[in-house]
């Protein structure tokens, strides 16, 4: 826990110092985005305008956390569980505050489920972390919008598409 | 039940958040997934068969 609440400081302390340094303009919200989606999966999207990406993202990310809960226990992946999937769970703060907060207990074992299904339960736990980091780069594909144009190009109603 | 199920929804998500990355039209994010999950699937269960009869004749 005391772990967790460094990181957590540090990622606060670099969200501020980003606000600073960047200075004006989308440089600026690209680099909060790209912190502030470490804190909570698709905020960062969200935050340059693209909600319903950020939206899309964390539902995603959100199920998959809780379904892996669910088969562990509704516990995380303490360190004593696979020192790998605990350290895989620091890739979002969502999940390494919940990791810090649920994950002392030991998962396993739970007598309504097999006990084969212990290990993808905290699989998923970490793919959750693992695939917000690359949630967090994909805030550096944003494009910063332009004056007048629209958000997407019209599509293109051709009948034969997808033959 | 097989936890082997799993492989399922894992993969699906993964392939679904490495397009959502790269693209904006939710068409071809699910078609491209579905494509990539059916590649990836393909190749691990060619792979197993080889493996299996590796193991039984060599």
């Amino acid at each position: 826990m005391k772990l967790t609440g460094i990181v957590m400081a540090a990622a606060l302390v670099l969200t501020a110092l980003s606000w600073v340094v960047l200075g004006r303009g989308f440089a600026q919200r690209r680099g909060i985005a790209f912190l502030a989606a470490w804190f909570v999966p698709g905020m960062g999207h969200a935050l340059l305008g693209k909600w319903r990406k950020g939206l899309f993202m964390f539902g995603l990310l959100a199920g998959t956390y809780a379904f892996g809960l669910w088969l562990s226990g509704w516990r995380t992946v303490s360190f004593d569980d696979n020192p790998f999937y605990n350290v895989g769970q620091y890739g979002s703060g969502m999940t390494m505050l919940l990791g810090g907060l649920l994950g002392d207990p030991k998962a396993f074992p739970r007598d309504d489920v097999p006990k084969s299904w212990y290990d993808p339960g905290l699989l998923y736990c970490c793919v959750t972390g693992l695939l917000n980091l690359v949630i967090m780069l994909s805030v550096f594909e944003v494009k910063a919008p332009e004056a007048g144009k629209p958000e997407a190009p019209a599509p293109q109603g051709s009948p034969g598409a997808g033959a | 039940m097989s936890y082997l199920i799993f492989y399922v929804p894992i993969t699906l998500v993964v392939m679904i958040v490495l397009e959502a990355c790269k693209r904006d039209d939710p068409r071809q994010i699910a078609k491209r997934s579905l494509a990539n999950f059916g590649v990836l699937t393909g190749v691990l269960a060619l792979m197993s068969i080889v493996v299996f009869f590796v193991n039984k004749y060599f």
